[in-house]
């Protein structure tokens, strides 16, 4: 199995190399099918690993060598080392990742026509760069991975892109390169902090054994609860370069102009994973190896998280193009996500984790419904299209499935993530639970207004003449008038817009039937997030002397136990 | 027995499943898994009713498990429960057979039975689930499949907006639930929200906590169950097919609102300030809404009216419990709700027959006279008109007296415990509620006068009314103007004999057995209740009077053609366009809540381009200024320079080195 | 180990060296405008240190310095060649070998250095498949240079 771990990392690497050495030989259609073979393949093979993961475990699974040393040396001296292996919070994000590429692939099918070579190339490094990145159990690793999978983002915005690709590109770097720095200064003082306190002072860069050496560390500075204390200070700085890739609030605006200049591939996984990789960091170095930085900045964050949760919907409501719409509901629900991590209880962190996946699913399959129509009309204004429905009821039906995934409909994926970050954030601070609870109203609001926009009405096409089809489509009053349209939807259209292809629906359906799988029987991919958080939440509460809100103090049943529950 | 009540949801859930899957496959036949399924359920909750002994909970499988959340997927089988089962489905097969008629030959035909399957499914699972959690799940699902059908014409403009409109109130509403369901769990021992775990743990939660919690999930039924102040969008859900107005938006979905505060009761009870809030909202809602539908010229419109303000007696039953009256006022208020799910559904489908036969006109304006052309429909429409009017021996009768009952038992229970402003409140609503019920009757016979009497008159495309929306050829139609198939006759006959026969069944002084039955629910065997309370005459005899004098009222005024109607609503001038705009309800909410909310979002939105970016460019900026001010001069392109730069940074280096 | 004794004085005097190597490269390559001779002073500031170095190993009685010169001189090689490879280039491209017709690479906005008379002609390239760079003039020019120019003339 760990051998398989490694082939699934290096497998759309070796495809990428080919691709991409190959350029000159390749034409489109052999290198999409040479991509979508590698990605079919990488997902195969990931599929025993998910289904052979054994979720009440703690520690790395599917990882060579002991305990503690786990992979194999790499640069000797100091000893970092080559680890690869997936634990509970990863196994979900390793799994997505593969999952979406599909999607990307089949996205860019039709739509990358010039270097298409150059263009899966680039998608399969991405993969592969993302996927070492979640398996990683070293932090030197980590790092490495979370800067490579910027090189490929970096071509694929800026080679691929609308029209202001460059700019989108160059921000996206640079926002991204300087928050990685501050995180590598974080990583560095947590790695000698733990090297020279520790009670073996040990020099370890390997993350299980970080995060466990941290949350036990016997150094009075470091347990202080003070806003100036290490802990803080560390937080803030692993979190420069994890908020902005995120993106929370106020360090956001790289990603709706990437995102509507980024290629629908580019899109597709830079909102279903690379955004995760954020929130993974999160959840992995800020909440596993700071946890009372984490509590003291609890008021911090907290407005933060509600705030963009917030200011995203909002913003998304504004928006008239329905790619950058779609954009600004990232904002809003990665703020929901943080939010649940931020919630200091493990009912918030595991909701946020779970989140990280569905918001991967359903933003996924927005963007590539997106994507569809950009390609049939080549606009993205909403004011120019309307009742798409008509035209393509497999793509409404796909759209609207989404959408109501994205706004937490019970039954969908959304629901399971969503609500128990609600309930977990209200116990710990009731106000910023219900504020963000708004943030569900204004979702729903920007949503259907979408669809409504997009989906319903008389059919409207854009660059084919305005105005409705239907007689009676503008005149109501209110009556149950039948809309007798119905026979005459094809009529005299000579513009003939293609339904939707095997590749479309190749690359939605897996996403559309995962939204409903996870919101009927989330109990697979939750079994194997519950132990990992519950020892975050837990190294949250060894810690504490101080109460986090007087809510939790007034009432004791509110703080969630932190013992280890039978699953 | 009753541990088959799964069956009931799944059921339908197959049959959707199904119908989704093969539907297109089916045709004109895609409604017979629908009907199949749906019709097996009501036969499960027929046995599931007849069996009942004892409350159950049978406990299916886990569904969330998220840290301390556990969500299983429970379900509970009282008298609540199996009441409202037989309901459910009894009027979801009627539908589905009265649906099979009126949908016929739409393009959607499989894509309508599908979701309606979906509906029952959420339905019966929102009445059966054993915990909040669950019971808010199938709440929202409701919603959505509410939304899909409201929507099931996407080309209407109208349809789609006010599919988005039902959806957004109602999670205005579910935000409430949600809120309230949070800040439960944060209380309850071990996070367990399931009902008998809360109501046995009532002790645990002071009594501002439960007052709060009480008045959200207050908020979360005024949504769905539409009323005031989230009532607006019911009468919009309108634009949804009839038999959809029937099924979800008169009997079954829009009454969680009340079915989830009469589950909550034994959570609320000894609240005495919640009480009068319910009844005072529910007597609101009951008589603004009574007073728009006087002068609405939609049938349907006039019919989702009536459907609110029965929903606001059905609250001001259940908010008739204060001190000991809390059991009998939450009997009163659900066997409301039981009655007028089958004499609703009988007139909204009524009111569906006629569209059917006026190519799909509804506005009363363009028709009358239809009772030779229509008997059947004519026939069942008026049982149906007399029920809701509440005129004895009709279901309607039995059950509005005994909310009339409950709210004067009320006052008196108030009046005892020295509480004289809540008791004069009580006083204030059972009169204002005998008004409302004498509007009620006015405008159902008003409606039924105008549509069935006077002279014969069919809609034509020459009607000043029409206004470009008639489509229909009706040389095409072959039901123009003709009774409706047996399909569709056959569910409003049956509808007609239980809208007759429900109440006279089931009611407190003939049989009892609906109190008796629903006395058998979780937590109800804490509430104070008194063996004093029950059918009261003089109350039933002054409703009587109420509506007879609607009825005649109506009668003279619309009986036969007259000009007074006209002369009147020129003479009452203000109040008639006052109800026939709505009181403008809809105007200021747009001005009071969405206009400030668009305007925000633009201000977001610039704020994000100009505002956030702005600072970030500012910021990225300053190492450019920095550079371009004290640095850009040393890059002048001479290399010596840059050498002696060089020579001159190491001098100065070594000077430090050296004398420091 | 060397086996005599290094004093202090030969210590000096090797420094001295040195530093005269280094001082005159470094007015060299401030000097002159030529890209070969800068070249060729910056290799001189190299050699003085390296010699500094060696005499510094004498001193302390070990090989270090010496190593770190061998170091330099191997290093000193690899860029020579590159280095003429980019002077070659930039004649190529120039037909000149004065630096300050490099100067156009600057930032915006800055005034010429350089004063355009005090420029060097560009030198005529001579006619052939390729020309090559020449040093400027010094002192008496050999004549087989013109007989090898006239003859690749033909």
């Amino acid at each position: 199995m760990a051998s398989l771990l490694i082939l699934n990392i290096l497998l759309p690497l070796a495809g990428g190399l080919v691709l991409f050495l190959g350029q000159s030989m390749f034409d489109r259609c052999t290198s999409r099918k040479l991509a979508l073979g590698t990605v079919l393949v990488t997902f195969l093979l990931t599929l025993p690993l998910f289904f052979s993961f054994k979720a009440g475990e703690l520690g790395p699974q599917f990882a060579f060598g002991q305990a503690g040393a786990w992979g194999f040396s790499w640069i000797g001296t100091p000893d970092i080392r080559l680890a690869f292996g997936l634990d509970g919070l990863s196994v979900g994000l390793f799994t997505l990742t593969n999952l979406l590429m599909i999607t990307a692939v089949c996205a860019s099918w039709e739509s990358i026509s010039e270097r298409a070579s150059l263009h899966f190339a680039l998608l399969l490094f991405l993969q592969s760069g993302l996927l070492g990145l979640f398996a990683s159990l070293d932090v030197v690793l980590f790092y490495i991975f979370f800067e490579f999978t910027l090189i490929p983002l970096f071509f694929l915005v800026g080679i691929y892109g609308g029209p202001e690709r460059r700019r989108a590109s160059v921000t996206l770097f640079i926002y991204t390169v300087v928050g990685g720095m501050l995180t590598l200064m974080g990583v560095i003082l947590l790695v000698a902090i733990h090297a020279k306190h520790s009670t073996g002072h040990q020099l370890t860069f390997s993350i299980p054994e970080l995060s466990a050496g941290l949350r036990q560390l016997k150094w009075e500075p470091w347990a202080s609860e003070s806003f100036w204390g290490w802990q803080s200070l560390i937080f803030l700085l692993l979190f420069a370069g994890f908020a902005i890739k995120v993106p929370l609030f106020p360090f956001h605006s790289w990603l709706p102009l990437a995102h509507v200049e980024a290629p629908t591939a580019g899109s597709i996984l830079l909102a279903g994973v690379l955004l995760k990789v954020g929130g993974y960091g999160l959840l992995r170095f800020n909440l596993g190896m700071t946890p009372v930085g984490a509590r003291v900045l609890f008021p911090l964050l907290a407005v933060l998280a509600v705030a963009g949760a917030i200011y995203g919907a909002l913003a998304a409501l504004a928006q008239k193009d329905i790619k950058r719409l779609v954009a600004y509901s990232s904002v809003s629900h990665m703020g929901i996500i943080c939010l649940g991590m931020f919630a200091l209880n493990s009912t918030g962190i595991a909701g946020g984790t779970i989140q990280m996946i569905n918001h991967g699913l359903t933003t996924g399959a927005l963007f590539a419904c997106v994507g569809v129509i950009y390609e049939r009309y080549h606009t993205r204004e909403m004011a120019a299209m309307g009742g798409l429905w008509i035209r393509m009821p497999k793509l409404a039906f796909l759209l609207i499935i989404a959408s109501l995934g994205s706004v937490a409909l019970p039954g969908t994926n959304g629901f399971v993530g969503e609500f128990p970050i609600l309930v977990g954030m209200y116990a710990t601070s009731p106000v910023a639970g219900v504020l963000a609870g708004t943030s569900m109203v204004l979702g729903a609001f920007y949503t259907l207004w979408m669809l409504q926009r997009v989906l319903f009405g008389p059919l409207r096409e854009p660059g084919h003449g305005h105005g409705p089809h239907h007689g009676q489509a503008d005149a109501h009053h209110g009556h149950d008038s039948h809309a007798h349209g119905h026979d005459d939807h094809g009529h005299s259209h000579e513009v003939q817009v293609d339904p939707l292809k095997w590749y479309e629906m190749l690359g939605l359906t897996p996403l559309i039937v995962m939204i409903f799988v996870i919101g009927l029987r989330p109990a697979p991919f939750m079994d194997p997030i519950n132990p990992p958080v519950d020892s975050i939440a837990a190294g949250m509460m060894t810690m504490k002397t101080l109460p986090v809100s007087a809510s939790t103090v007034a009432k004791p049943p509110v703080a969630p136990a932190a013992a280890p529950k039978a699953h | 027995m009753t541990h088959y009540a799964w069956l009931v949801p799944a059921l339908p859930l197959l049959a959707s499943i199904i119908t989704a899957l093969i539907g297109s496959r089916l045709g004109p036949r895609a409604h017979i898994p629908i009907v199949v399924g749906i019709g097996g359920a009501f036969l499960v909750s027929v046995l599931v009713l007849l069996g009942f002994e004892h409350p159950e909970k049978y406990l299916l499988v886990d569904w969330i498990r998220v840290g301390s959340l556990h969500v299983p997927i429970e379900f509970r089988v009282d008298g609540l429960t199996t009441m409202m089962l037989s309901m459910v489905t009894f009027i979801a097969t009627m539908v589905a057979i009265f649906a099979s008629g009126y949908m016929a030959g739409d393009p959607g035909y499989t894509r309508f039975f599908a979701v309606v399957g979906l509906f029952v499914f959420s339905m019966t699972g929102l009445v059966l689930s054993n915990n909040y959690i669950l019971t808010y799940g199938f709440w929202e699902c409701v919603g959505a499949c509410s939304y899909l059908l409201i929507g099931f014409w996407h080309e209407k403009p109208s349809a789609a907006a006010a599919a988005k409109k039902a959806f957004l109130v109602n999670r205005v509403g579910d935000l409430g639930f949600a809120v309230g369901l949070f800040w439960l769990w944060t209380l309850v021992p071990n996070h367990d929200v399931s009902y008998d775990a809360v109501f046995s743990s009532l002790n645990e939660l002071s009594g501002a906590d439960r007052l709060g919690i009480g008045l959200l999930f207050f908020w979360a039924a005024t949504a769905k169950s539409a009323q005031v102040p989230l009532y607006v969008w019911l009468p919009d859900a309108m634009e949804g097919p009839t038999p959809v107005s029937a099924l979800i938006h008169a009997a079954t979905m829009v009454t969680a609102g009340v079915y989830l505060v009469a589950r909550s009761i034994p959570l609320l009870v000894g609240l005495d300030t919640l009480s009068p809030v319910v009844a005072g909202i529910g007597c609101l809602t009951a008589f603004m809404a009574g007073f728009y539908a006087l002068t609405q010229t939609d049938l349907k419109r006039v019919l989702a009216y009536s459907t609110i303000s029965q929903i606001g007696f059905m609250f001001m039953g259940i908010g008739s419990g204060y001190g000991s009256v809390a059991q009998f006022a939450v009997v009163a208020g659900m066997f409301h709700l039981f009655t007028h799910a089958f004499f609703k559904a009988l007139l909204f489908l009524g009111s569906g027959s006629v569209m059917h036969a006026m190519g799909h006109v509804i506005d009363m304006r363009r028709f009358s006279g239809l009772r030779h052309r229509m008997p059947w429909t004519f026939r069942t429409f008026f049982v149906g008109s007399l029920a809701l009017a509440g005129l004895p021996p009709l279901s309607g009768f039995w059950s509005k007296d005994e909310v009339l009952a409950a709210l004067k038992v009320a006052s008196h229970a108030a009046e005892h415990d020295g509480q004289h402003t809540i008791a004069s409140l009580y006083v204030l609503i059972y009169w204002v509620a005998l008004v409302t019920a004498g509007m009620t009757a006015f405008y159902t016979f008003r409606a039924f006068f105008k549509t069935f009497y006077g002279p014969e008159k069919l809609p034509s495309p020459h009607d000043p009314e029409a206004a470009g929306d008639d489509h229909h050829h009706h040389g095409d139609d072959p039901y123009f103007g003709k009774e409706s198939p047996r399909s569709m006759v056959l569910p409003l006959q049956i509808l007609a004999v239980a809208a007759i026969l429900v109440g006279f069944v089931f009611a407190e002084p003939t049989t009892g057995w609906f109190a008796h039955h629903v006395e058998h629910s979780v937590g109800f065997d804490r509430l104070p209740h008194s063996e004093a309370h029950g059918f009261d005459w003089a109350t039933a005899a002054l409703g009587t009077i109420a509506g007879l004098t609607g009825v005649g009222l109506a009668y003279f005024l619309y009986g036969q053609p007259s000009p007074l109607p006209e002369k009147l609503a020129r003479r009452l001038a203000p109040l008639y366009q006052a109800s026939l705009n709505k009181l403008w309800v809809d105007e200021i909410y747009y001005a009071l809540f969405v206009a400030p909310l668009l305007v925000l979002a633009q201000f977001c939105r610039y704020f994000d381009t100009y505002g956030v970016d702005g600072l970030v460019r500012t910021v990225s900026g300053l190492p450019k200024m920095v550079a371009a001010g004290a640095l850009q001069r040393f890059g002048n392109g001479v290399i010596q320079s840059y050498a002696g730069v060089a020579a001159a940074a190491i001098v100065g280096l070594l000077a430090i080195l050296v004398f420091t | 180990m060397p086996d005599n004794v290094f004093e202090m004085t030969d210590l000096t005097s090797y420094l001295a060296i040195g530093a005269m190597l280094f001082g005159l490269g470094a007015i060299g390559f401030l000097s002159r405008r030529n890209l070969i001779v800068m070249f060729l002073s910056a290799e001189l500031m190299l050699q003085g240190v390296g010699l500094s170095l060696v005499g510094f190993g004498r001193f302390h009685g070990n090989w270090n310095g010496q190593i770190m010169t061998i170091f330099i001189l191997t290093i000193a090689a690899c860029e020579a060649a590159i280095s003429l490879a980019l002077v070659v280039q930039l004649f190529n491209r120039a037909k000149s070998l004065d630096v300050s017709i490099w100067q156009a690479i600057r930032e915006p906005g800055l005034p010429v250095t350089a004063e355009p008379e005090f420029e060097a002609e560009p030198l005529l390239a001579d006619p052939g498949p390729e020309s090559y760079p020449h040093l400027t003039p010094a002192g008496i020019e050999p004549e087989i240079s013109l007989v090898a120019s006239g003859q690749r003339a033909d």
